[in-house]
């Protein structure tokens, strides 16, 4: 319990230490003023406009409205879409979830059975297939790799359509360019946590017992070996998150991570503050939970602390 | 005093260096790491004006002319040309010198922040180190390539601008991994009696903490820079990198990008050069931790 408390009093640490970085990039986007009235403003304009934003008060103050605004998740109006930023951001997210969803659902589906298989047989032809596969997974990027599906199965087979979103088979491409990393980092896992557990003395004792091959792998030795990758699992969310910008750019995608795009390349800079500040909320947020999840599996933490 | 220790350590220091080299020719993975990355090193490096072409130069005769080895192909351009008739060989020779300038720079400058900040925090511990790890946290809470991108944003692009928007980033896994082993070198009883000696602190950080974190820099490093490769294709690719008509390997790919029917291999190539000098590095790194940790070969061994 006092581990958890001491977790979240060091999440909310780090959740105003986001808001200053995202507040400093909103200073960084210059005088919103000249944005707003256009360089030919005269000065009086300009000075009552200042006043009216309070981009006259000290930069403490201007930081305090900031964060009193987000906690209200008020971001501010889209400057193209003339629209509330965080509701943009709240209708594209459903996209996103679904996608990152498929990825991490194709990535335990394959990386978990793959990395648990590997290491029942360490240094085997499969093992080495597998950890060659991984490092290949881990070194392409994901970019890339989408756009070599879309030439393969796009372009060229024209078995799968390469953009938009609503079909099953829509997801299919998206989903497996995103989740190839993932899987690659959760076979490894996978295998070195389960390599791992067979060597400890609770798996011997229940080998000696008699027990068959299978009852002490699937009884014993799997459920001790999925406690990390669970963490693991959690703690990709955020280079999924990165990796669904990318993805969704490549496969017009329509989820946040092409909204920030758009937004950049537009300069829509509200828009662009939502999802790097909610964004990084989440990340932080689904850590937490994960250590949560972890004290709950592993009793021996709450012990060890 | 340090007369008498000094030969000691040299005595000590050469064979052992001399059989990590022989570890590390000896690891397949590592050895075909260096074989691959070498010649792409070599090539990124080579002087212009002896490049096949110009990079920049196109012939219009020769558009989207597909590799030698390819029907159509011609071996005066032994990787095709692009949409304009420019060479992709001589194109991916020189733009990886960008992205190979990119990152190591870029690396260099993580690794000049991230390790002060580790050292510190490792060595001051209390208030330092409370302060410089909430400060890693709050770094990786970020998506990473929104953040960079956001930056590049607002502040514009440029060779400078992108080395330090993708090296300030990357301090907080210098950061942490050398906070890690400052912990373990700092608890060692030759810094003990160091310090019960009464040596001065800086010496006491330079002669026997920072030496013995060269170890888990030099894998850090070796991995980083292939993060970073990665990270700066997919910001070029995204058009906020390096910019036309200086060629990246990430700009190649999103300059192909509009030909995929047409000339496939215009995209596929580049992406070629960023994914083996990645598996490359990813290979080193991996070669580089069997031979200079041994605890860790005992973990790979298992992972």
């Amino acid at each position: 319990m006092r581990f958890l408390l001491r977790r979240f009093a060091q999440l909310l640490v780090v959740l105003l230490g986001v808001s200053v970085v995202v507040f400093g990039l909103v200073r960084l986007t210059g005088d919103p003023v000249v944005i707003l009235l256009g360089e030919a403003a005269t000065a009086e304009a300009v000075a009552e406009m200042r006043a009216e934003l309070g981009l006259d008060r000290p930069i403490y103050v201007q930081y305090a409205r900031f964060l009193g605004r987000a906690l209200r998740g008020d971001f501010g109006l889209s400057l193209r879409y003339r629209q509330s930023a965080l509701s943009l951001f709240v209708e594209r997210l459903p996209a996103t979830l679904e996608l990152t969803a498929a990825a991490l659902l194709l990535a335990l589906a394959i990386g978990l059975p793959v990395g648990v298989v590997a290491a029942l047989r360490p240094n085997s032809g499969f093992d080495g297939l597998v950890r060659g596969s991984a490092l290949v997974g881990q070194a392409i990027p994901g970019f890339y790799l989408g756009l070599v599906a879309i030439i393969v199965f796009g372009a060229h087979l024209k078995l799968l359509p390469t953009g938009g979103r609503g079909t099953l088979a829509q997801l299919i491409l998206p989903a497996a360019t995103l989740a190839a990393y993932q899987i690659a980092v959760v076979a490894r896992f996978a295998r070195g946590a389960m390599l791992e557990v067979l060597g400890e003395d609770f798996v011997r004792t229940a080998r000696a017992k008699g027990l068959t091959r299978a009852r002490v792998v699937a009884g014993h030795a799997l459920r001790n070996a999925l406690i990390p990758v669970v963490t693991i699992v959690a703690l990709q969310f955020g280079t999924l998150l990165s990796g669904a910008v990318v993805t969704e750019t490549v496969f017009s995608w329509p989820g946040v991570g092409r909204l920030a795009v758009q937004a950049i390349y537009t300069r829509d800079f509200p828009v662009v503050q939502v999802t790097v500040m909610v964004t990084a909320v989440l990340f932080v947020v689904i850590n937490l939970l994960a250590d949560v999840v972890y004290v709950i599996v592993d009793p021996r933490i709450r012990v060890a602390d | 005093m340090s007369a008498t220790v000094l030969p000691r350590q040299v005595a000590v220091a050469v064979p052992r260096r001399r059989r990590a080299v022989r570890a590390f020719l000896r690891d397949r993975m590592a050895v075909a790491g260096l074989v691959l990355l070498v010649p792409v090193v070599v090539a990124a490096l080579w002087p212009v004006a002896w490049l096949p072409h110009p990079p920049a130069w196109s012939d219009l005769d020769a558009r989207l002319v597909p590799p030698a080895l390819l029907a159509g192909g011609r071996w005066a351009h032994p990787l095709g040309t692009d949409n304009l008739g420019r060479d992709i060989l001589s194109r991916m020779m020189y733009g990886g010198r960008f992205s190979l300038f990119v990152a190591l720079s870029a690396v260099t400058l993580a690794a000049l922040i991230g390790v002060t900040a580790g050292v510190v925090a490792g060595y001051r511990g209390g208030l330092a180190d409370v302060i410089v790890m909430r400060l890693v946290d709050v770094q990786l809470a970020f998506p990473l390539i929104l953040l960079v991108i956001a930056i590049i944003a607002v502040l514009g692009t440029s060779l400078p601008m992108l080395i330090v928007v993708l090296g300030v980033p990357a301090w907080a896994h210098y950061a942490r991994i050398i906070r890690g082993s400052t912990l373990v070198v700092v608890a060692a009883q030759y810094v003990e009696a160091a310090r019960a000696l009464g040596g001065r602190e800086s010496r006491l950080i330079f002669r026997h903490v920072l030496p013995n974190l060269a170890t888990p820099m030099v894998i850090l490093t070796t991995f980083e820079i292939a993060r970073l490769l990665l990270l700066e294709s997919a910001v070029s690719f995204l058009g906020l990198g390096i910019q036309p008509p200086t060629p990246s390997w990430g700009t190649m790919i999103a300059d192909g990008r509009n030909h995929i029917y047409e000339g496939w291999w215009v995209s596929t190539i580049p992406g070629m050069g960023i994914f083996l000098v990645v598996l490359a590095l990813n290979f080193i790194g991996d070669g580089l931790r069997d031979v200079l940790d041994p605890r860790a070969h005992a973990r790979r061994a298992m992972l």
